[in-house]
């Protein structure tokens, strides 16, 4: 049975839980979309446009919009479809505490946005004691506290029903049967449960304190409150971020196997090894988000910088595995060393999406290099370095891979082939690109020293020449580019559950989502072109600090 | 299917290489604290606010020129307090190719020091209770615009000083930033100031 029935034999209620929970989210994204394109106007200095005051009200609102709630939503979808589309119709433990798992969510998104627009302006940081001076503060802390509850629930219905797939509960045997036998993606969501369980604590122990603060109802001077939010903040965001990056790989195994038939040359044991190594070296490597701060020792600074590096590893060799699993099917049909790629299913949407995606990951990724480590972060701390390689991580990688299976998840489920081929084969690229364009103009801004959060960036006429140059590429050619794959993506997925032709046999899709047909001529199991993508990686991480190291030797102030 | 391994064996070699970066620290000679006083944003003391605020008083007191900008004896510690949406001096001169010690600390919000150098810049967090010390030695005369990069309220865009560094000693010259640039710098920058916080009410500051 291939991956496409699996899939469609999920059960229609849960399908509607996973639908809810899908266009929720995406409404959260078109809502973060709307708010940035006010931003590429205000950031863009050739408009001429700087607003302070509109400008972080919008910048509050799109960030707690697209990293709190499209992510929160979407990847519930997919812990959901983890547990049951993945499972053979398996279903939900408890579709009626999924569903309360939904409400709590949603709760959050309007408390916040409420709070957003009453003029909370605190980012989404909401960092004590700048809070405070915002009247609107304590709906951000209650959104969040609601949001929090609806990802331990979700979680708890998703660990339940795993607990379901184990008759006898004491036989180490039978777990370890149920383990090997699950999809890699579903093994990757029981992996992310820990982290998820310790983003909820660390919630729970920042905003409840904080919340019952803003109202006076406890006292929050007494005990370096604030010091202490930062740093319990910065280790739950930490996590946060890894969560996307866990669900993104645990996407391109689907989108590997639903747009090219392809399986791992690999035991899947290794696959889902790789996985185990996220919750054991993200939560210590939270220190490299503070290291500027002078309240972080030195030598802590240096452990956190070595561990850092480690984050890296198992995506890179998720992305060996992956690009491996094409490689291995395209060549057994007798294409040669990097032949097979001109055969792949290039006007698949799907199928760009997870290219483009894994293709911006790797270069997002290796922009992270100078950030992360204590020797060099001061070169790019603050900086517009930041949002350029977060933009593209989260919305030209993890964002695009989940379109790339909401294509198919639409498709699937509301029974209808894509409508407007031709707008969905370009989007992928066009979103990737405009982001690729967002990072590298937005990376050398950095180096060049603009501040990542300042809607007026003239400083009075003595800023750099270089900057307003620099960011009116940044923001306003990639930034608009992004808008505009945005709202291609948007048209089509809204046209497709609307006005989708109607596919007479759901478990066959439409010419744009069909598997590559691939005809098979000889044994091929070398993977020796998924090697290539890494070399580059190293080197280029290799080549960055390097040059961090130059730039800082040549520094006309020097600092020690 | 029998799959060669090899090839897995060195995709673990090359993802593992990253880690070539640790002797790259050693090389560059900063993987470990400088001796006598250790690295730039290194852990600082912590301190009350007014303690601070006394010293970077008498600091200002005792350097301050009849334009109003500072300049820094050698060996003399530098205080620069920051606070929404300010640096408290607001404009320092230093000799180059001497060494200074600067001690800074914010009195209300957590702020930042970037200075901004031609194409590049140097960032180091500035929050309250704990002193960020950061040694610096300037080697090429100029005006050097620090800015704050941590949003702290919504003057935040309007939250920054001039550093100027003078010829070496013996060469110094008084007129590097004319008296009508640093009237500009610091009086246009408090207007901003006010006018933000009368216009959103936070900042009652000294």
């Amino acid at each position: 049975m291939s991956l496409v029935q699996e899939i469609g034999k999920s059960h229609p209620d849960d399908q509607k839980l996973m639908a809810a929970y899908g266009i929720a989210g995406l409404l959260s994204l078109v809502g973060a979309f709307a708010l940035a394109a006010v931003l590429v106007v205000i950031k863009t200095p050739a408009f001429g446009l700087a607003s302070g005051a509109l400008y972080y009200r919008m910048l509050t609102g799109h960030a707690i919009l697209g990293f709190v709630y499209w992510f929160a939503f979407i990847q519930a979808a997919l812990l959901i479809a983890g547990a049951t589309a993945l499972r053979n119709g398996g279903r939900l433990w408890s579709l009626r505490l999924g569903w309360l798992a939904f409400a709590f969510t949603t709760a959050g998104l309007i408390t916040n946005m409420v709070g957003v627009f009453s003029g909370a302006d605190v980012l989404y940081t909401a960092f004590p004691p700048l809070a405070a001076s915002f009247a609107a503060t304590p709906l951000i802390y209650l959104g969040y506290l609601f949001v929090a509850t609806g990802a331990l629930l979700i979680t708890l219905d998703f660990l339940a029903t795993v607990l379901t797939w184990v008759e006898r509960k004491g036989s180490v045997q039978a777990w370890k049967r149920m383990l090997s036998e699950i999809h890699i993606s579903t093994f990757a969501a029981i992996c992310a449960v820990p982290l998820i369980f310790s983003i909820v604590l660390a919630a729970f122990f920042l905003y409840v304190p904080a919340f019952l603060g803003s109202f006076g109802w406890i006292s929050t001077d007494a005990k370096e409150f604030p010091l202490n939010f930062r740093l319990t903040y910065h280790v739950m965001f930490h996590i946060i971020h890894y969560i996307p990056a866990m669900a993104m790989i645990a996407v391109a195994y689907v989108l590997v196997e639903l747009t090219t038939g392809a399986n791992s040359v690999y035991r899947k044991t290794v696959a889902k090894g790789l996985f185990l190594m996220y919750p054991a070296v993200v939560p210590p490597t939270f220190v490299y988000h503070l290291m500027a701060d002078p309240s972080i020792a030195q030598g802590i600074k240096i452990i956190g910088s070595a561990l850092s590096l480690l984050v890296w590893i198992p995506s890179l060799l998720h992305m060996f595995i992956i690009t491996g699993m094409m490689e291995a099917k395209m060549r057994s049909s007798g294409h040669g060393l990097f032949g097979w790629m001109g055969h792949l299913p290039w006007k698949n949407p799907a199928f760009a999406s997870l290219i483009m995606g894994m293709i911006t990951f790797g270069i997002a990724g290796g922009l992270t290099a100078v950030l992360l480590q204590e020797q060099t972060a001061s070169l790019l701390h603050g900086t517009f370095a930041v949002p350029a390689y977060i933009h593209p991580m989260v919305v030209g990688a993890a964002s695009l891979l989940y379109m790339g299976i909401i294509y198919y998840g639409v498709s699937i489920c509301m029974k209808r082939d894509i409508w407007g081929s031709v707008i969905a084969r370009i989007q992928p690229y066009l979103l990737s690109v405009a982001l690729l364009v967002f990072a590298l103009a937005g990376t050398l801004a950095g180096y060049a020293g603009v501040p990542r959060r300042s809607a007026d960036i003239s400083f009075g006429g003595r800023a750099p020449e270089s900057w307003e140059t620099l960011m009116n590429v940044a923001v306003g050619i990639g930034g608009t580019l992004t808008l505009i794959a945005g709202i291609l993506f948007f048209v089509v997925i809204g046209m497709t559950m609307f006005a989708g032709k109607k596919l007479l046999v759901a478990s066959e899709l439409g010419n744009d989502l069909a598997i590559l047909e691939v005809t098979p001529t000889r044994e091929f199991v070398y993977t020796p072109t998924a090697l290539i993508p890494g070399v580059i990686f190293v080197l280029v991480v290799l080549m960055f600090t390097a040059g961090a190291f130059g730039i800082m030797g040549n520094w006309p102030i020097q600092f020690g | 299917m029998k799959s060669s391994n090899s090839y897995l064996v060195a995709a673990f070699v090359i993802a593992f290489s990253v880690l070539l970066i640790i002797p790259m620290w050693s090389a560059y000679g900063v993987m470990f604290p400088k001796e006598g006083g250790g690295h730039a944003h290194g852990a600082g003391e912590a301190l009350a606010a007014s303690e601070f605020e006394e010293n970077t008083a008498r600091f200002i007191e005792e350097h301050r020129l009849p334009d109003g900008s500072v300049r820094v004896e050698h060996g003399k510690p530098i205080y620069v307090m920051a606070m929404q949406y300010t640096y408290r001096p607001n404009t320092l001169r230093l000799a180059a190719g001497e060494q200074y010690d600067l001690r800074m600390l914010s009195t209300d919000m957590v702020h930042n020091f970037s200075i901004q150098m031609g194409n590049t810049s140097y960032n180091a967090v500035v929050m309250p209770k704990i002193v960020t010390a950061v040694k610096l030695k300037p080697t090429k005369p100029g005006t050097y615009l620090v800015v704050c990069n941590e949003y702290c309220g919504i003057g935040h865009d309007y939250m920054y000083f001039s550093i100027i560094v003078e010829e070496a000693k013996g060469e110094a010259n008084h007129e590097t930033m004319s008296k009508e640039e640093h009237e500009k710098t610091s009086k246009g920058q408090q207007e901003r100031a006010s006018t933000i916080t009368k216009d959103h009410g936070h900042g009652e500051h000294k």
